[in-house]
Protein backbone atom coordinates (compact mmCIF):
# COMPACT_ATOMS: atom_id res chain seq x y z
CA UNK A 1 0.00 0.00 0.00
CA UNK A 2 1.21 3.29 -1.09
CA UNK A 3 1.14 6.09 1.82
CA UNK A 4 -0.92 8.58 0.03
CA UNK A 5 -3.73 5.54 0.14
CA UNK A 6 -4.35 7.09 4.03
CA UNK A 7 -4.02 10.36 2.81
CA UNK A 8 -6.74 10.25 0.52
CA UNK A 9 -8.22 8.05 2.53
CA UNK A 10 -8.22 10.47 5.43
CA UNK A 11 -9.24 13.42 3.09
CA UNK A 12 -12.21 11.09 2.31
CA UNK A 13 -12.86 10.95 5.96
CA UNK A 14 -12.21 14.52 7.13
CA UNK A 15 -14.55 15.98 3.92
CA UNK A 16 -17.66 14.16 4.48
CA UNK A 17 -17.04 14.08 8.14
CA UNK A 18 -16.21 17.30 8.61
CA UNK A 19 -17.69 19.13 6.23
CA UNK A 20 -19.85 21.18 8.72
CA UNK A 21 -16.96 22.91 10.32
CA UNK A 22 -16.49 26.60 9.05
CA UNK A 23 -12.67 26.73 8.14
CA UNK A 24 -10.23 23.91 5.99
CA UNK A 25 -8.11 25.12 8.74
CA UNK A 26 -11.07 23.77 11.32
CA UNK A 27 -11.14 20.69 9.49
CA UNK A 28 -7.64 20.38 9.40
CA UNK A 29 -7.34 20.58 13.34
CA UNK A 30 -10.32 18.06 13.93
CA UNK A 31 -9.08 15.48 11.34
CA UNK A 32 -5.34 15.62 13.42
CA UNK A 33 -7.35 15.71 16.96
CA UNK A 34 -9.23 12.84 15.77
CA UNK A 35 -5.88 10.67 14.57
CA UNK A 36 -4.17 11.73 17.83
CA UNK A 37 -6.30 10.52 19.63
CA UNK A 38 -7.11 6.90 18.29
CA UNK A 39 -3.09 6.46 18.04
CA UNK A 40 -3.54 6.42 21.89
CA UNK A 41 -5.74 3.82 21.53
CA UNK B 1 -26.21 13.90 49.71
CA UNK B 2 -26.85 17.56 49.19
CA UNK B 3 -24.98 20.12 47.28
CA UNK B 4 -23.98 21.56 50.75
CA UNK B 5 -21.74 18.34 51.46
CA UNK B 6 -20.24 18.37 48.23
CA UNK B 7 -19.04 21.99 48.99
CA UNK B 8 -17.72 20.91 52.53
CA UNK B 9 -15.89 18.71 50.85
CA UNK B 10 -14.88 20.44 47.84
CA UNK B 11 -13.73 23.31 50.41
CA UNK B 12 -11.77 20.56 52.08
CA UNK B 13 -9.84 19.60 48.74
CA UNK B 14 -9.27 23.02 47.66
CA UNK B 15 -7.99 24.14 51.24
CA UNK B 16 -5.17 20.90 51.11
CA UNK B 17 -4.18 22.13 47.52
CA UNK B 18 -3.61 25.79 47.74
CA UNK B 19 -1.49 25.61 51.26
CA UNK B 20 -3.07 28.58 51.67
CA UNK B 21 -4.82 27.58 55.16
CA UNK B 22 -5.26 24.45 56.57
CA UNK B 23 -8.60 22.51 55.94
CA UNK B 24 -10.95 21.49 58.79
CA UNK B 25 -9.14 17.77 58.21
CA UNK B 26 -6.87 15.88 56.01
CA UNK B 27 -9.39 14.84 52.78
CA UNK B 28 -8.81 11.41 51.13
CA UNK B 29 -9.06 11.13 47.71
CA UNK B 30 -8.67 8.14 45.98
CA UNK B 31 -8.54 6.65 42.44
CA UNK B 32 -11.06 4.01 42.76
CA UNK B 33 -13.19 3.53 39.52
CA UNK B 34 -12.65 -0.16 39.48
CA UNK B 35 -13.08 -1.00 43.21
CA UNK B 36 -16.05 0.80 43.73
CA UNK B 37 -17.67 -0.95 41.16
CA UNK B 38 -17.13 -4.28 41.48
CA UNK B 39 -17.30 -3.21 45.41
CA UNK B 40 -20.86 -2.91 45.06
CA UNK B 41 -21.60 -6.31 42.78
CA UNK B 42 -21.00 -4.99 38.69
CA UNK B 43 -18.11 -5.83 36.60
CA UNK B 44 -16.34 -3.32 34.58
CA UNK B 45 -17.45 -5.30 31.68
CA UNK B 46 -21.23 -4.22 32.68
CA UNK B 47 -20.29 -0.50 32.71
CA UNK B 48 -18.96 -0.58 29.44
CA UNK B 49 -20.98 -2.58 27.70
CA UNK B 50 -24.48 -1.74 28.98
CA UNK B 51 -25.00 0.70 31.71
CA UNK B 52 -22.68 3.55 32.23
CA UNK B 53 -25.42 4.48 35.08
CA UNK B 54 -23.75 2.11 37.11
CA UNK B 55 -21.09 4.90 37.54
CA UNK B 56 -23.24 7.15 39.77
CA UNK B 57 -24.82 4.59 41.28
CA UNK B 58 -21.95 3.06 42.92
CA UNK B 59 -20.12 6.69 43.76
CA UNK B 60 -23.24 7.85 45.52
CA UNK B 61 -23.28 4.62 47.08
CA UNK B 62 -19.46 4.87 48.07
CA UNK B 63 -19.95 8.49 49.46
CA UNK B 64 -22.96 7.42 51.96
CA UNK B 65 -20.74 4.14 53.13
CA UNK B 66 -17.33 5.05 53.25
CA UNK B 67 -17.64 9.14 53.38
CA UNK B 68 -14.53 9.65 50.86
CA UNK B 69 -14.13 13.07 49.85
CA UNK B 70 -14.20 12.74 45.98
CA UNK B 71 -12.21 11.01 43.21
CA UNK B 72 -8.53 11.45 42.12
CA UNK B 73 -9.77 11.01 38.66
CA UNK B 74 -12.00 8.78 36.88
CA UNK B 75 -9.33 6.16 35.27
CA UNK B 76 -10.15 3.54 32.13
CA UNK B 77 -12.55 5.70 30.47
CA UNK B 78 -12.53 4.73 26.59
CA UNK B 79 -14.92 3.93 23.63
CA UNK B 80 -14.07 0.99 23.12
CA UNK B 81 -16.82 0.25 20.43
CA UNK B 82 -14.88 2.46 18.27
CA UNK B 83 -11.47 0.80 17.99
CA UNK B 84 -13.66 -2.42 17.49
CA UNK B 85 -15.44 -0.63 14.27
CA UNK B 86 -11.90 0.09 12.78
CA UNK B 87 -10.73 -3.67 13.66
CA UNK B 88 -8.28 -3.17 16.58
CA UNK B 89 -6.84 -1.24 18.69
CA UNK B 90 -4.94 -1.85 22.12
CA UNK B 91 -7.15 -2.44 24.41
CA UNK B 92 -10.46 -4.66 25.29
CA UNK B 93 -13.04 -5.04 27.46
CA UNK B 94 -13.14 -7.85 29.84
CA UNK B 95 -15.11 -8.64 32.98
CA UNK B 96 -11.56 -6.62 34.99
CA UNK B 97 -12.38 -3.67 32.82
CA UNK B 98 -9.87 -1.86 29.83
CA UNK B 99 -6.78 -4.44 29.54
CA UNK B 100 -4.16 -4.20 26.79
CA UNK B 101 -5.58 -6.66 24.52
CA UNK B 102 -2.24 -7.17 22.70
CA UNK B 103 0.75 -5.77 23.92
CA UNK B 104 2.48 -6.39 20.82
CA UNK B 105 0.32 -3.93 19.34
CA UNK B 106 2.03 -1.11 21.13
CA UNK B 107 4.85 -1.57 18.75
CA UNK B 108 3.52 -0.08 15.55
CA UNK B 109 6.62 2.17 14.87
CA UNK B 110 9.83 0.08 13.94
CA UNK B 111 13.61 1.95 15.00
CA UNK B 112 14.11 3.37 11.52
CA UNK B 113 11.02 5.41 11.06
CA UNK B 114 12.10 8.24 13.78
CA UNK B 115 12.85 10.56 11.15
CA UNK B 116 9.40 10.01 9.59
CA UNK B 117 7.66 11.42 12.65
CA UNK B 118 9.53 14.05 13.12
CA UNK B 119 8.94 15.26 9.33
CA UNK B 120 5.38 15.14 9.75
CA UNK B 121 4.24 13.71 13.02
CA UNK B 122 0.58 13.79 12.61
CA UNK B 123 0.77 12.34 8.99
CA UNK B 124 3.13 9.63 9.69
CA UNK B 125 0.59 8.43 12.53
CA UNK B 126 -2.18 8.86 9.80
CA UNK B 127 0.21 7.11 7.23
CA UNK B 128 1.78 4.70 9.29
CA UNK B 129 0.74 4.00 12.70
CA UNK B 130 -2.95 3.82 11.88
CA UNK B 131 -2.81 0.93 9.50
CA UNK B 132 -1.09 -0.80 11.66
CA UNK B 133 -3.23 -1.05 14.80
CA UNK B 134 -6.51 -1.19 13.37
CA UNK B 135 -6.95 -3.43 10.83
CA UNK B 136 -9.97 -2.06 8.45
CA UNK B 137 -7.56 0.98 7.50
CA UNK B 138 -4.99 -1.85 6.43
CA UNK B 139 -6.43 -2.15 3.07
CA UNK B 140 -5.87 1.58 2.20
CA UNK B 141 -8.65 3.81 0.63
CA UNK B 142 -11.21 1.65 0.39
CA UNK B 143 -15.20 2.13 0.85
CA UNK B 144 -14.82 -0.64 4.19
CA UNK B 145 -12.21 1.52 5.84
CA UNK B 146 -14.42 4.89 5.43
CA UNK B 147 -17.19 3.35 7.09
CA UNK B 148 -14.68 2.00 9.52
CA UNK B 149 -13.29 5.68 10.16
CA UNK B 150 -17.46 6.86 9.96
CA UNK B 151 -18.50 4.42 12.67
CA UNK B 152 -15.24 4.93 14.72
CA UNK B 153 -16.05 8.75 14.93
CA UNK B 154 -19.60 7.73 15.75
CA UNK B 155 -19.61 5.24 18.27
CA UNK B 156 -17.07 7.61 20.06
CA UNK B 157 -19.72 11.02 20.22
CA UNK B 158 -22.29 8.26 21.18
CA UNK B 159 -19.92 7.25 24.31
CA UNK B 160 -19.30 10.74 24.88
CA UNK B 161 -23.18 11.90 25.02
CA UNK B 162 -23.75 9.03 27.53
CA UNK B 163 -20.52 8.74 29.49
CA UNK B 164 -19.73 12.60 30.14
CA UNK B 165 -22.97 13.24 31.55
CA UNK B 166 -22.49 10.79 33.92
CA UNK B 167 -19.67 12.00 35.16
CA UNK B 168 -21.75 14.93 36.47
CA UNK B 169 -24.09 12.72 37.82
CA UNK B 170 -21.59 11.24 39.86
CA UNK B 171 -20.46 14.81 41.26
CA UNK B 172 -24.33 15.23 41.99
CA UNK B 173 -23.98 12.35 44.18
CA UNK B 174 -21.29 14.39 46.47
CA UNK B 175 -18.14 13.46 44.69
CA UNK B 176 -16.27 16.58 43.56
CA UNK B 177 -13.91 14.61 40.63
CA UNK B 178 -10.68 16.75 40.76
CA UNK B 179 -8.11 16.02 38.11
CA UNK B 180 -10.13 14.57 34.94
CA UNK B 181 -10.24 17.55 32.62
CA UNK B 182 -7.58 15.44 29.95
CA UNK B 183 -4.28 14.37 30.08
CA UNK B 184 -0.96 16.00 30.58
CA UNK B 185 1.54 13.24 28.37
CA UNK B 186 5.20 12.96 28.36
CA UNK B 187 6.35 12.95 24.89
CA UNK B 188 8.71 10.30 25.89
CA UNK B 189 5.76 8.57 27.55
CA UNK B 190 3.81 8.99 24.21
CA UNK B 191 6.73 6.99 22.14
CA UNK B 192 6.85 4.60 24.84
CA UNK B 193 2.99 4.05 25.40
CA UNK B 194 1.70 3.96 22.12
CA UNK B 195 4.41 4.18 19.60
CA UNK B 196 7.99 1.43 20.54
CA UNK B 197 6.68 -0.54 23.66
CA UNK B 198 8.83 -0.72 26.70
CA UNK B 199 11.41 -2.66 25.21
CA UNK B 200 12.01 -0.64 22.15
CA UNK B 201 11.93 2.97 23.78
CA UNK B 202 14.97 1.78 25.95
CA UNK B 203 16.69 0.25 23.49
CA UNK B 204 16.29 3.58 21.63
CA UNK B 205 17.41 5.89 24.50
CA UNK B 206 20.83 3.89 24.23
CA UNK B 207 20.91 3.53 20.21
CA UNK B 208 19.49 6.46 18.82
CA UNK B 209 19.38 9.32 21.42
CA UNK B 210 18.79 12.19 19.11
CA UNK B 211 16.48 10.70 16.96
CA UNK B 212 14.45 10.35 20.01
CA UNK B 213 15.24 14.05 20.97
CA UNK B 214 14.04 15.08 18.22
CA UNK B 215 10.75 12.77 17.86
CA UNK B 216 10.11 14.46 21.75
CA UNK B 217 10.55 17.74 20.35
CA UNK B 218 7.76 17.66 17.53
CA UNK B 219 5.61 15.99 19.73
CA UNK B 220 5.64 18.31 22.98
CA UNK B 221 5.21 20.81 20.39
CA UNK B 222 1.86 19.06 18.91
CA UNK B 223 0.99 18.95 22.71
CA UNK B 224 1.45 22.62 23.72
CA UNK B 225 -0.08 23.94 20.36
CA UNK B 226 -2.97 21.17 20.43
CA UNK B 227 -3.81 19.75 23.22
CA UNK B 228 -3.11 21.97 26.07
CA UNK B 229 -4.90 24.67 25.47
CA UNK B 230 -7.85 23.13 26.32
CA UNK B 231 -7.09 23.47 29.96
CA UNK B 232 -8.05 25.94 31.71
CA UNK B 233 -7.90 27.64 35.25
CA UNK B 234 -10.57 26.46 37.15
CA UNK B 235 -11.32 28.18 40.60
CA UNK B 236 -12.53 24.35 42.39
CA UNK B 237 -8.58 23.06 41.90
CA UNK B 238 -10.11 20.72 39.18
CA UNK B 239 -7.79 20.17 36.15
CA UNK B 240 -5.93 17.41 33.75
CA UNK B 241 -4.11 14.38 34.94
CA UNK B 242 -0.89 13.29 34.42
CA UNK B 243 0.22 10.10 34.83
CA UNK B 244 3.72 9.51 34.26
CA UNK B 245 5.91 5.64 33.05
CA UNK B 246 9.27 5.65 31.73
CA UNK B 247 10.63 8.05 34.35
CA UNK B 248 11.43 5.74 36.93
CA UNK B 249 13.23 3.14 35.12
CA UNK B 250 15.98 6.13 33.87
CA UNK B 251 19.12 6.64 35.59
CA UNK B 252 19.66 9.80 36.73
CA UNK B 253 21.62 11.01 33.98
CA UNK B 254 18.70 9.80 31.29
CA UNK B 255 16.15 11.55 33.46
CA UNK B 256 18.04 14.37 33.45
CA UNK B 257 18.36 14.41 30.04
CA UNK B 258 15.14 12.64 28.26
CA UNK B 259 12.81 13.09 31.08
CA UNK B 260 13.03 16.35 33.52
CA UNK B 261 13.03 19.38 30.83
CA UNK B 262 9.58 18.63 29.38
CA UNK B 263 8.35 17.78 32.57
CA UNK B 264 9.29 20.76 33.85
CA UNK B 265 8.20 22.57 30.41
CA UNK B 266 4.81 21.25 31.03
CA UNK B 267 4.52 22.02 34.72
CA UNK B 268 5.48 25.42 34.27
CA UNK B 269 2.79 25.79 31.53
CA UNK B 270 0.22 24.96 33.83
CA UNK B 271 2.04 26.76 36.58
CA UNK B 272 1.85 29.90 34.80
CA UNK B 273 -1.84 29.83 34.00
CA UNK B 274 -2.79 28.57 37.10
CA UNK B 275 -3.99 25.13 35.81
CA UNK B 276 -4.48 22.55 38.73
CA UNK B 277 -3.10 19.21 37.56
CA UNK B 278 -2.97 15.84 39.42
CA UNK B 279 -0.17 13.92 38.45
CA UNK B 280 0.90 10.30 39.33
CA UNK B 281 4.89 9.61 39.56
CA UNK B 282 5.03 6.05 39.12
CA UNK B 283 7.76 4.20 40.99
CA UNK B 284 10.11 5.79 43.44
CA UNK B 285 11.27 9.76 42.06
CA UNK B 286 13.33 9.91 45.20
CA UNK B 287 16.50 9.75 43.81
CA UNK B 288 15.36 12.61 41.27
CA UNK B 289 14.54 15.30 44.15
CA UNK B 290 17.41 17.06 43.63
CA UNK B 291 17.09 17.48 40.25
CA UNK B 292 12.90 18.53 41.01
CA UNK B 293 14.43 21.16 42.85
CA UNK B 294 14.07 23.21 39.51
CA UNK B 295 10.60 22.68 39.67
CA UNK B 296 8.87 26.75 40.18
CA UNK B 297 6.92 26.49 43.82
CA UNK B 298 3.76 26.47 43.22
CA UNK B 299 0.55 26.34 44.94
CA UNK B 300 -1.40 24.11 41.84
CA UNK B 301 0.23 20.77 41.41
CA UNK B 302 -0.76 17.88 43.24
CA UNK B 303 1.22 14.56 43.09
CA UNK B 304 1.16 10.82 43.98
CA UNK B 305 3.89 9.06 44.16
CA UNK B 306 3.87 4.86 43.97
CA UNK B 307 6.67 4.26 46.31
CA UNK B 308 9.18 5.98 48.63
CA UNK B 309 9.37 7.37 51.67
CA UNK B 310 6.32 9.84 51.72
CA UNK B 311 7.83 11.95 54.89
CA UNK B 312 10.86 12.69 52.58
CA UNK B 313 8.63 13.15 49.41
CA UNK B 314 6.88 16.02 51.81
CA UNK B 315 9.75 17.47 53.75
CA UNK B 316 11.80 17.51 49.84
CA UNK B 317 9.03 18.25 47.45
CA UNK B 318 6.24 20.06 49.63
CA UNK B 319 6.84 23.24 47.99
CA UNK B 320 6.29 21.91 44.23
CA UNK B 321 3.27 19.85 45.06
CA UNK B 322 0.35 18.77 47.43
CA UNK B 323 1.54 15.35 48.31
CA UNK B 324 -1.09 12.56 48.56
CA UNK B 325 -1.07 8.98 49.22
CA UNK B 326 0.55 7.01 51.65
CA UNK B 327 -1.28 4.10 51.79
CA UNK B 328 -0.45 1.04 50.07
CA UNK B 329 -2.49 -0.59 48.11
CA UNK B 330 -1.06 -4.27 49.38
CA UNK B 331 -1.92 -3.04 53.09
CA UNK B 332 -5.65 -1.76 51.96
CA UNK B 333 -6.01 -5.51 50.33
CA UNK B 334 -4.17 -7.95 52.33
CA UNK B 335 -3.90 -6.17 55.77
CA UNK B 336 -5.44 -6.30 58.69
CA UNK B 337 -7.89 -3.47 60.07
CA UNK B 338 -5.69 -2.58 63.17
CA UNK B 339 -2.66 -2.45 60.36
CA UNK B 340 -4.35 0.17 58.31
CA UNK B 341 -5.55 2.18 61.73
CA UNK B 342 -1.78 2.19 62.37
CA UNK B 343 -0.44 2.96 58.73
CA UNK B 344 -3.42 5.88 58.64
CA UNK B 345 -1.68 7.32 61.84
CA UNK B 346 1.74 7.06 60.87
CA UNK B 347 1.44 8.83 57.66
CA UNK B 348 -0.67 11.51 59.33
CA UNK B 349 2.30 11.83 61.69
CA UNK B 350 4.75 12.13 58.70
CA UNK B 351 2.75 14.42 56.29
CA UNK B 352 -0.41 15.88 57.54
CA UNK B 353 1.46 18.83 59.74
CA UNK B 354 1.48 21.77 58.16
CA UNK B 355 -1.18 20.92 55.56
CA UNK B 356 -0.65 20.41 52.00
CA UNK B 357 -1.20 16.54 52.54
CA UNK B 358 -4.31 14.67 51.14
CA UNK B 359 -4.31 10.86 52.01
CA UNK B 360 -4.80 8.42 49.20
CA UNK B 361 -3.61 5.12 48.13
CA UNK B 362 -0.21 4.87 46.75
CA UNK B 363 -2.27 3.41 43.11
CA UNK B 364 -5.28 2.98 41.67
CA UNK B 365 -8.15 0.72 43.53
CA UNK B 366 -8.66 -0.49 40.09
CA UNK B 367 -10.72 -3.86 40.85
CA UNK B 368 -12.53 -5.07 44.46
CA UNK B 369 -9.23 -7.41 45.49
CA UNK B 370 -7.12 -4.18 45.56
CA UNK B 371 -9.05 -3.20 49.08
CA UNK B 372 -11.37 -4.60 51.55
CA UNK B 373 -14.27 -2.90 52.51
CA UNK B 374 -13.52 -3.19 56.27
CA UNK B 375 -9.99 -1.69 55.59
CA UNK B 376 -11.62 1.46 53.74
CA UNK B 377 -14.04 1.91 56.52
CA UNK B 378 -11.14 1.87 59.03
CA UNK B 379 -9.21 4.14 57.18
CA UNK B 380 -11.46 6.75 57.07
CA UNK B 381 -12.73 6.33 60.82
CA UNK B 382 -9.32 6.70 62.00
CA UNK B 383 -8.98 9.78 59.59
CA UNK B 384 -11.46 11.46 61.26
CA UNK B 385 -10.47 10.75 64.59
CA UNK B 386 -6.86 11.32 63.39
CA UNK B 387 -7.15 13.83 60.74
CA UNK B 388 -8.56 16.78 62.10
CA UNK B 389 -6.34 20.30 62.23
Amino acid sequence: MENNEMKALFDRFRDETFSSLPTEAAKDAAIAAFIFGFAKL
Amino acid sequence: MSQETYQTRLDRIKKAVKREELPDRVPALFQYFGWIIEYYGYSLADYYRDDPAIAPECYRKGMEEFGFDGAFNLNNVSSYKSTEAMGGGMYAVTERGIQVSNIATAEVMSENEYPLLTKDFIGYLRDYTMPRRFSKLAGGNTDEALQALKTAQTEKLKFLSVVAPGWGQIEKAGCPIMWHAGVLTHPVDFLLDYLRDFKGITLDLRRRPQEVLDAMAVIQDYLMKNVYPAFKADPDCKGPFWPTHLACFLNRKQFEKFYFPYFNETLTYCIDRKIYSGLILEGNWEAYFDTMQDIPDNNYLVSTMEFGDFKNFKARMGKKFTVCGGLPVSTLALASREDCVDQVKKILDDCAPGGGFILSADKALLNAGDAKGENMKAVMETLELYGKY
